[in-house]
This record gives structure tokens, sequence and C-alpha cells, in this order.
């Protein structure tokens, strides 16, 4: 018993849960802005870019709007970062895994959620014109993107017969599982809001969007949130991929390759297109996503 | 304990009683607490049945005879017990925010008795024996709904919306008449429970009940009165949504697997109706601009997660169809007393025109919050749970297009929550309100909706005692046997039980201690306003409701024509009016001409001689 709650506080702090989340997913931003840069002939920001910027927003002095409860301004942050870790402490990585249960998927995907609708009450919070539009886009992102991302899931777990993560871990890869990993990553470009769903924090338009009126710790904490986020992200596909493979330490070579494979091409993607409007973003979705899903349910209750 | 079976019945009934001997002298505020006290004795006694239900018993009992097939006599199981309580308990947290809610109102007799005997017809239902006394209640909540949605009768609005109640499930209410009479003539009995009745059971019988139930639990395409309730007072329609009148249908599909084994056709079918209800009740939430309405087309969104979940036909299926239908009960309750509290302070519930209120209603924002989050599905709430039952229960039993649509509907709900969260709650206040005017819900109001907040957020982390005293005695009474054991958070868990329980509180203390951290420094605002970058603002410097949903309208608009059956509803109408009129025209005409009745009467009578 003792030795389970090590495991499980392990989990949610260590790996794969706060720190070593928060240090890959600062790794994989920036794999993303440094290949970003090379593709349109930049620099690029240094190795410890998204560390610096994490660390110079802690110390900076917090200013909340006029008119904006404090206690919203700072419960908003926290309860979104404390959502991701939890979804990445259910996340059966290599050596991880402590947290196990039937059914976890479902909260896994519930907490998933919980960023985009934090932020979606953020931008309102705030008050501000900017973030308010920045959170609109969002919400009807949020319905949009959900089509492939559930749809591939779901049918994965038809497949398997299970809402059991660990056991899409040690599924054999299948025609299914490429499929899903697709209609995955499709989502993942407007969860990650990467162009050309970069519609909800577009900074041309309306500056960052939701997080326009955060400063200081609480946008350190939101920042810490999508560091995490894009690890989450990146390592539910990755982890769809591992089911061939018995030896620990290989299994998270492929992880981390797959992971920084998949910002890789998101970078690539970024780079090659442009914003779109929202309700092409929508449209988008609802085509290719509902294509996506029927495939997907097709592949994976036919084959 | 045969007695205690009819003991809140009785009880409600003499709060009508008392009601109406002194509804002249009592003061407003005086009414109010009795029918709280009321409401309050009849949950205790339901409540003290509790314990024997729960060992698997059931009570019976008989009001008073009546020849010898006692219509009167009472049945009560787990499923009597689940609906009960529902009734009884949020029933009385309601009637406890309408001692402060209605206070300036006038005509408050008419007002407390029509809510006694809204709720004591809603208990008679769930606890009657006989099908002809479930006829009975099932008409008489009918009758209650139509009286107070016409409330304030002198508003047109109000009164065709009452009509429109009453119509639209007055006449489906035949279909259920008429199955008992069916029943009756091949049985002999109007006691549900006698194994004639199953024998004679068949597919007509079910498809006959379930328009009535479907009607009265807004499944669509009979849901379109549901929006036009809208015109009650808010107690009453926080009643009629959560716990009494769309609960009724609910119950009486939920009865029929104890009455008799289901044929696989008759999931089928539920299953259908419920994720066609869900959807259209999610599309057409995400358009309105009037809070209340967009309630409501949540509440048939929701009543069709409900229905699907006692489609399912499993044991899981009826656990989650048990635990969803209280959960709602607790969650939309709160949200329509919420919705209340608003409109009493700004003064509309036209969410275009209201914004920025958490400031001046924090009380009513946190507590709102609360059963947002619940409704939506965020994980440490009843909704949570209720969903992953769901969820698992459709996974079990292979029916993949229940999950699918389940699931993606409940991003839409999160939607349309938001957009009445943050069109409501923050951003700018319209300029339109009235700022200085506007407080906060009083304390009594404040309790009565925070009662049932924390409901929702205690059985959201101690689920298994809502399963334990309450879904798994409801689901024994249909015949099912309770699957597993089901731990803290709703998560099934066979052995490590306890370490999800500490994840669960662990979060809860992080998040407390962490929100501590903060009280203890909170920082002062800096005077700095909202960044805009020096633009011109739009009108009223902020988003409205419209501008959140407008796209999602636009792309889903060709779906609001077809889904929407009241153009049919509205042509049968105007057509049995017209006939009516031509009749009306037709027989004035021989009224005004003696000679020419006299020739129509001497032809017809002919004709009649001549043909016999």
């Amino acid at each position: 018993m003792d030795n389970w709650w090590l495991r499980a506080l392990f989990s949610i702090f260590i790996w794969p849960g706060l720190l070593c989340g928060a240090l890959f997913g600062w790794l994989l931003l920036w794999i993303n802005r440094k290949s970003l840069a090379q593709l349109q002939g930049r620099q690029g920001p240094p190795f410890f870019q998204p560390f610096f910027d994490f660390w110079k927003l802690i110390g900076k002095k917090t200013i909340i709007p006029v008119g904006v409860s404090w206690a919203i301004f700072y419960s908003l942050p926290i309860i979104s970062l404390f959502s991701i870790v939890f979804a990445l402490a259910i996340l059966p990585v290599p050596w991880g895994g402590a947290i196990s249960f039937e059914g976890d998927l479902v909260l896994f995907i519930y907490l998933l959620e919980m960023p985009a609708l934090i932020d979606i009450l953020a931008g309102y919070a705030t008050r501000s014109v900017y973030a308010q539009v920045g959170s609109t886009r969002e919400a009807l992102l949020t319905i949009a993107y959900n089509l492939p991302f559930l749809s591939g899931l779901i049918a994965l777990a038809l497949r398997l017969k299970t809402f059991q993560l660990s056991v899409f871990t040690s599924a054999p890869i299948s025609i299914a599982t490429v499929i899903t990993a697709l209609a995955l990553f499709i989502a993942l470009l407007a969860q990650l809001k990467v162009n050309p769903f970069s519609i909800p924090n577009a900074e041309q338009e309306i500056v960052a969007g939701i997080h326009v009126e955060y400063n200081g710790l609480p946008l350190a904490l939101f920042e810490l949130a999508h560091a995490l986020e894009v690890s989450t992200l990146a390592g539910l596909i990755a982890i769809l991929f591992l089911g061939a493979i018995t030896a620990p330490w290989l299994k998270l070579v492929i992880f981390i390759f797959i992971s920084i494979l998949i910002i890789v091409l998101v970078s690539i993607i970024g780079a090659g297109t442009a914003r779109l409007k929202v309700q092409h973003a929508f449209r988008f979705y609802w085509t290719w996503g509902l294509i996506a899903a029927v495939l997907v349910f097709m592949a994976s209750l036919a084959l | 304990m045969n007695t205690l079976a009819g003991f809140s019945l009785i009880v409600l009934l003499g709060g009508v009683v008392i009601q109406i001997l002194f509804g002249k002298i009592l003061t407003t505020r005086l009414k109010g607490w009795i029918s709280f006290i009321i409401g309050g004795i009849s949950f205790g006694g339901i409540l003290s049945l509790a314990p024997v239900i729960i060992r698997g018993q059931t009570i019976k009992a008989n009001l008073f005879n009546w020849q010898a097939e006692t219509p009167f006599s009472l049945y009560f199981d787990g499923l009597s017990l689940l609906f009960a309580l529902m009734a009884t308990g949020i029933g009385s947290a309601i009637l406890f925010y309408c001692i402060d809610y209605m206070q300036h109102e006038t005509n408050t007799t008419y007002f407390y008795t029509f809510m006694l005997t809204f709720i004591a017809g809603l208990v008679g239902l769930v606890s009657a024996h006989s099908l002809l006394m479930s006829y009975l209640c099932w008409e008489i909540i009918g009758l209650c709904s139509y009286f107070l949605v016409g409330f304030w009768y002198h508003e047109t609005d109000a009164v065709n919306g009452a009509r429109k109640v009453l119509v639209m499930t007055h006449i489906p209410g035949y279909a259920f008449l008429i199955a008992i009479l069916l029943l009756y003539k091949s049985s002999g009995t109007f006691l549900w429970s006698d194994p004639a009745i199953s024998a004679q059971f068949n597919t007509g019988i079910f498809i006959l009940i379930l328009i009535a139930a479907m009607a009265k639990s807004v499944m669509f395409p009979l849901h379109t009165w549901i929006p036009e309730a809208m015109n009650a007072p808010t107690p009453v329609s926080a009643l009629l949504h959560s716990a009494c009148y769309v609960k009724a249908g609910i119950y009486l599909v939920a009865r029929l697997y104890s009455i008799v084994p289901w044929h696989p056709s008759w999931n089928f079918i539920l299953m259908a109706i419920g994720c066609v209800t869900m959807i259209v009740g999610a599309l057409f939430a995400l358009i309105q601009t009037d809070l209340k309405r967009l309630l409501a087309f949540s509440t048939i969104s929701q009543l069709g997660y409900i229905m699907t979940a006692f489609g399912i036909g499993t044991p899981y299926g009826a656990l989650a169809g048990a635990f969803y239908v209280f959960s709602h009960g607790l969650y939309k309750g709160t949200l329509f007393l919420c919705s209340g509290a608003v409109q009493h302070a700004a003064g509309t519930r036209d969410m275009r025109r209201l914004g920025g209120l958490s400031k001046y209603l924090p009380g009513t924002t946190l507590v709102w919050l609360v059963a947002a989050a619940a409704i939506i599905g965020v994980p440490l709430t009843n909704g949570f749970v209720a969903k992953w039952l769901l969820y698992d229960a459709a996974l079990e039993s292979g029916a993949w297009v229940v999950i699918i649509v389940a699931w993606l509907v409940s991003t839409f709900t999160a939607f349309y929550i938001l957009k009445a969260t943050v069109s409501v709650f923050f951003g700018e206040p319209s300029s339109e309100l009235q700022i200085d005017e506007i407080n906060d819900a009083s304390p009594l109001m404040q309790m009565g909706m925070g009662i049932l907040s924390v409901a929702c957020l205690f059985f959201g982390v101690f689920p298994q005692a809502l399963v334990r005293w309450i879904a798994a005695p409801a689901i024994t009474a249909m015949q099912f046997a309770l699957p597993e054991k089901i731990t803290f958070l709703g998560l099934r868990v066979d052995s490590s039980g306890a370490p999800i329980t500490a994840g669960a509180l662990l979060t809860i203390s992080a998040l407390l201690v962490v929100f501590f951290i903060f009280a203890l420094r909170r920082p002062t605002p800096k005077g700095v306003s909202s960044f805009t970058g020096g633009d011109p603002l739009p009108e009223g410097g902020t988003l409205n409701a419209v501008d959140f949903s407008e796209f999602a309208e636009e792309s889903f608009s060709p779906a609001f024509r077809i889904l929407n059956p009241d153009p049919v509803y509205l042509w049968i109408w105007r057509t049995v009016t017209r006939i009516a009129e031509s009749v009306k025209i037709g027989f004035g005409f021989f009224e005004n001409n003696l000679v020419a009745f006299l020739i129509g009467a001497i032809l017809i009578i002919a004709a009649l001689v001549f043909v016999i």
C-alpha cells in the first residue's frame, strides 16, 4: 500500500507528472520554436529560452485589472495546472502508469478538456475585449476539434473493449492505430493553438488573445500548464505505438522520438500555412474530422 | 412501518389544506415557511422508509379501500425511493428559496397550494401500486404545471405557455390511459406488480406508454412545450425541470423494467430517441439568448442522456440512469434557482443585456460555477460520475454510437453552459444594467441554492453514498443486480479504491492550500484597467451572448429548420381550429334559419328511417 502511495505521488510530481512533464514540454516547445525559426530562415531561441520565460514571469509583480476578482484571477490558472498535471500522471508512459484503473481514459479526457474551459472563462473574467474574442474563438474550436479527437480515442477503446489507457499502450499496432494517431494529430493542431489554427491567440489580430490581461505568476502558471499540455498531447499519440516493444528503455526512446517527430511535424505545418478564419477552421474540422471519424470507426470495428 | 408509507403523501396534502384554509390569514412569508416545513417533514417521512428499502424490502400500504381492486394502495420500493427523495428533497430546497423569492408576490396561496400538490403528485405517482392511481397522479402533476406555468395569468406569454404545456402533455397522456385499459382488459387487474400484467405486456403497450413518457420527459419530437413553460416563476421552472415534472416520464420508463423483461427492440427504440433528443436539445441550446430558455433546452438534452442510459438495458445502464437522474435534479435545480436570482437582481434574463455580474452577485456566481461544472462534467462533481457511468455502460454493451454521440454532445454542453456563464457573470456589465441597484440574492435564497450545489460536490467526491443508498435500491427494484462496488469519484476499481480516494482528497486539499496561500498575500487591484491598445471599442465595450455563438449558429443553421417540429404542430392546431370554425358557421346557419333547420332535420331523420 505504502509503495503504491509513493508511486502515485511520484507519478503526479516527478515522472511523468509536474517536473518531467514540464521539462519535456519545454524541450518540445523549444524544438517547435527552433525548427519554426529555421524554416523561416531565422536564428531561433537558445535551448533554455522556455525556462527563462517561465522564470522571468514568476519574478514579475502581478497586476490585476480593475474590476476583476483576485480569487478568480488566481484560481483559474491553478485549476488549469492541476487538471493537466493529473492528466499527465494518468498517461501510461514507460516506467510510469502507477495510477491506472478501468475507466481512466474518461477521467484523462475530461482533465485534458479543463485547460480549454478555463481559458474561455479566463478570457471573459479579465474583461478585455481581445481576450473575449479569443475566448469565443476557443469555445467554437472546442466543439470542432473534439470530433476527430474523441472519435479516435473512442474507436480505439471499442476495438480494445476498455477505457483503460494502459491497455492502449500494450495493444499491437494496426491500421486502426495509425488512423487514430492521424485523427488525434488533426485535433492536436487546434488543441495546441498553432498555425493554421492559432485562432484563439492570434497575436497579430487580438494581441495575445485569452491571456492578454494575465501577467506575472498567474501567466507563468498558464504557460507551465501549456508546456504540460504539449507533453501530454504529444505523449498521448506516442504511447499508441509502444505495443510491439518490450524493453522499457527502448520504449522510452521511441516515446521521446515520436513526441519530437510530432512536434517537428507541427512546426512544418505551422510554418507552411497561414491562419484560417474561425469559420473555416470550424468547417475544416466538421468535414475532415467527420471523414476521419468514419474512417477510424470503420478501421476499428471492421478490420 | 407500513403505516408510514402514506405519511409523506398525507402530510403534503395536509399542507395543501392548511394553505387553502388559512390562506387569507397568513402572511406571504409565513405561507412560504409552512410550505417549506411541510416539504421538510415529507422528506423526513421518505427518508425514514429508506433503511427498510435499502435492506431490499418493499413497503405496501392501503390509503383507503375502494371496492375490491384497491386503486389507492401504495407500493414503495427502491425506484419509488429515488424519485420520491428527489421530489421532496429538491422540492424542499426550492420551497426554502421561495420564502424570499415570492415574498413580494400576491396570490401566493394559489402558488403554494399548487407547489405542494405538484410534489404530492409525483410522490403519489412513484408510490402508486395501481396503474389507475398512476394515471390520476400523472394528470394531477400535468394540471399543477398548467396552473403554475400560468401563475402570472395576466401575461399573454404565460397563458400561452401554460396552454401549450397542457395540450402537448395531456393529449399524449391518453396513450398511457389506453395502455392501462388494454392491460386491464386482457389481465383483469390494475396492480402493476401482478404477474398477469407482465404476461399481457407487449410492444404495442410499450409504445403507448413510451409516447406518454416522451411528452412528459421532453423527448424529441414532443419537446417543444418546455421552452414555452419558461414564463413561470423561477421556482416553478426549477421544480418542473429538476425534480417533479420531466422526471415523471423517466420514472414510467424505468418502472417498465420492474414490470416486464424488455425486448431488445425496446432498448434500441429508447436509445435512438435518447440520442436524437440529446443532440437536438444541445443544438438548440447553442442559439438561445434567454438564460432560462437555454437551460430549458439543456434539460431536453440532459433527459436524452438519462433516457439513453435507461435504454441500454444492462445493470450498468440502469445504474448510470439512476445516478444521472438524481444528479441532474441537483444541478439543474441549482442552475434554475441561480437564473432566478439573476433575474431578481438585474430585472432581465436576456443574456445580451447581462454581463459582469460576478462582481455584484458573488454568492450566486459561486453556486452557479459549481452547478455549471457539474453539468459540464468536470471531475469532482456528480455530473462527471454520471457521464462516466453512462460511457462505461455503453462501452460494456457495445453501443458505440451512444458513446460518441453522448461524448460529442457533452462538448456542446460545455459550449452553451460557458456561453451562459461568461455572458451573464463575466465580461463587462452591459450599459443597460442599473448597476447601483443590483444586490446579491438574500441569504435564504443563497442557502436554498447552496445546499443543492454542495450536494453536487458531495456526490461527486463520494458517489458511493448515492450509489449505495439511493441508486442501488432503485436498480434492484428494476430487477437488475448491482454490478460492482463504486468508489470515490465514481471510478470503478476493485482493490485500489483507497488510493483513488486519496488522489481526490489530495487534489482538494492542494487546491485549498494554494488558495489559502494566495488569500494570505491577497494583492490589491492597482487601478489598471483592461488593455485595449487604444482602439475604439465596439458598442458596450464587450461581446454579448450572440457574438459568442454566431459562427456555430451559422454553421448549424440548416439543422435548426429541419429539427423544429413546431410548424407541424401549429399546422395541426390551425387546421383543427379552421374545421371547428367551419362547423360553427355551418351550424350557425341552421340556428338562424328555422326553416332550413327544420328541412335539414327532416331530411336527416328521413334518411335515418330509410336506412334502418
